[in-house]
């Protein structure tokens, strides 16, 4: 993968983490959404702009591409780019929360 | 049904379209921006959204499906087109939801790369504007060559010089129309750009908390900022050209400061306040660190710059008298409309006493050739 495109995607943000979970399987819009609300338990809602100009963005990078497409209702699924970058982004993520353990953690308590 | 408007806001438009639906009417068509045409629905809520697809200067393969790939989207998520104007704005519709889902975006980022799009079609329009003024410019000097030349081999200078008269003033004239129209673009765009980086519940805030002042007097500035005290309501801050508020119960003393009265303080105290170097355009800072630094004795903290020129104090109503006074009442800034209508007039009407007889004598030259 390219240097650019890793500058550029990680660290990603929230809401193209849960797409590319989304599209771990063959997703369209819609489902998209639904799917990210249910795992985030309604806190993110994605409106239909936000989405579009993301996954417009995805193609372009070619982290995701268009499967199938029926009527200008287009299904998308992530590509191995795609999986790469994601497998990438819980790692770094795993590290931060680590970091913020051993720093913050005892004050929890 | 159609109807005739004219919005500067988009989103007063929103706004208007939106209570258009709640008596029964939804937009079907437009033309030239202003015609709104209407069809009979049940009145319902609806929410409206305004897009636009234009393509950047260079732009990437993407762009040009864009267009299709929002639509069909936009349409899984209930959105339909109502319809679109000549410049290409699309205006979405769709039943009210009452939650996020009532807005294309739920990102700030997005918002903002949708609030460039309309600004920089705004901003891309004045080039356009000058690049017809300076064809208008050459063609005209090329024709007042061609005309000189002209008169000088067939003698008849009054008629050329009417000729060219008339020349100077069609040129002028689109003059006039492009930097008007240029000052426009300016504005729209800046407007449009603040207003679209703004969500629903925001721009509900916005149009709660706040008010464009026109406040050519300190008194009057008072006594406004008073009013809405005794409403439950203080000054909170300034923002694009808007005055904010928050609820409250207490009650607040104002004090302002402006440079001039700043200046005279100081010269009173013996300390004359020392104006920074090279600061040409009057974009120093300085009066306003020295007034906060002076302020922070009586313990007052400065809340909001209303109008380029006026700082604003609060501190809890007391019976202390306030720490200084404004012993200038009027402020230069926005004049009330009424005086900048009484100066345009006065500017044209000495404008045209001054060509009347700078004409008479010229006519009177023109007669003895």
């Amino acid at each position: 993968m390219e240097d650019k495109l890793l500058k550029k995607y990680c660290p990603m943000t929230e809401t193209i983490f849960y797409t590319l979970l989304a599209l771990l399987e063959p997703n369209h819009g819609y489902g998209i959404m639904k799917f990210v609300r249910e795992l985030t338990e309604e806190r993110i809602k994605m409106g239909t702009g936000t989405l579009y100009t993301m996954l417009g963005r995805l193609v372009e990078d070619r982290m995701i591409t268009v499967v199938s497409e029926v009527d200008g209702k287009k299904t998308y699924q992530i590509t191995e780019d795609g999986k790469q970058l994601l497998v990438m982004e819980q790692e770094r993520l795993r590290k931060q929360c680590a970091n913020g353990e051993k720093t913050l953690g005892g004050m929890n308590g | 049904m159609k109807k005739i408007k004219f919005f500067t806001s988009l989103l007063r438009e929103r706004d208007w379209l939106e209570e258009m639906a709640t008596q029964g009417w939804l937009l079907q068509n437009m033309t030239l921006g202003i015609i709104y045409d209407f069809k009979a629905i049940e009145p319902c809520e609806k929410v409206y959204e305004i897009e636009r697809f234009a393509l950047s200067r260079n732009p990437a393969i993407s762009e040009l499906t864009a267009r299709s790939n929002a639509i069909s989207m936009a349409k899984e998520f209930g959105w339909e087109v109502a319809t679109h104007d000549e410049m290409l704005n699309y205006y979405f519709v769709k039943d009210k939801a009452g939650d996020e889902t009532d807005e294309f975006y739920s990102d700030d980022e997005d918002r903002k790369a949708r609030a460039e799009r309309f600004c920089n079609y705004s901003f891309d329009l004045i080039p356009g504007f000058w690049k017809t003024d300076i064809i208008l410019a050459v063609l005209y000097v090329i024709l007042l060559i061609a005309l000189g030349v002209a008169c000088y081999y067939k003698e008849k200078p009054t008629l050329g010089f009417i000729a060219a008269c008339i020349l100077l003033g069609i040129y002028l004239f689109n003059s006039i129309i492009t930097n008007l129209s240029s000052l426009a673009s300016l504005k729209q765009g800046r407007r449009w750009y603040s207003e679209l980086c703004m969500t629903r519940a925001e721009w509900e805030e916005y149009k709660k908390y706040s008010v464009i002042p026109s406040f050519s007097t300190l008194p009057k500035l008072r006594s406004y900022l008073e009013e809405k005290n005794k409403n439950g309501l203080t000054l909170t801050g300034y923002e694009n050209g808007a005055l904010y508020f928050e609820a409250t119960e207490q009650r607040y003393d104002y004090i302002f400061d402006t440079k001039s009265d700043l200046i005279r303080r100081l010269k009173e105290e013996g300390s004359p306040f020392i104006e920074e170097n090279k600061d040409w355009m009057g974009a120093s800072l300085k009066w306003y660190e020295t007034s906060i630094a002076l302020a922070a004795k009586h313990n007052l903290k400065p809340i909001a710059v209303v109008n380029r020129n006026i700082l604003v104090y609060k501190r809890p109503h007391s019976e202390e008298p306030l720490p200084w006074e404004n012993s200038r009442k009027r402020v230069f800034g926005p004049l009330p409309r009424k005086k900048y209508i009484i100066l345009l007039a006065a500017f044209f009407l000495i404008c045209f006493i001054l060509g009347f007889f700078f004409g008479r004598e010229l006519g009177g030259i023109m007669k003895n050739i």
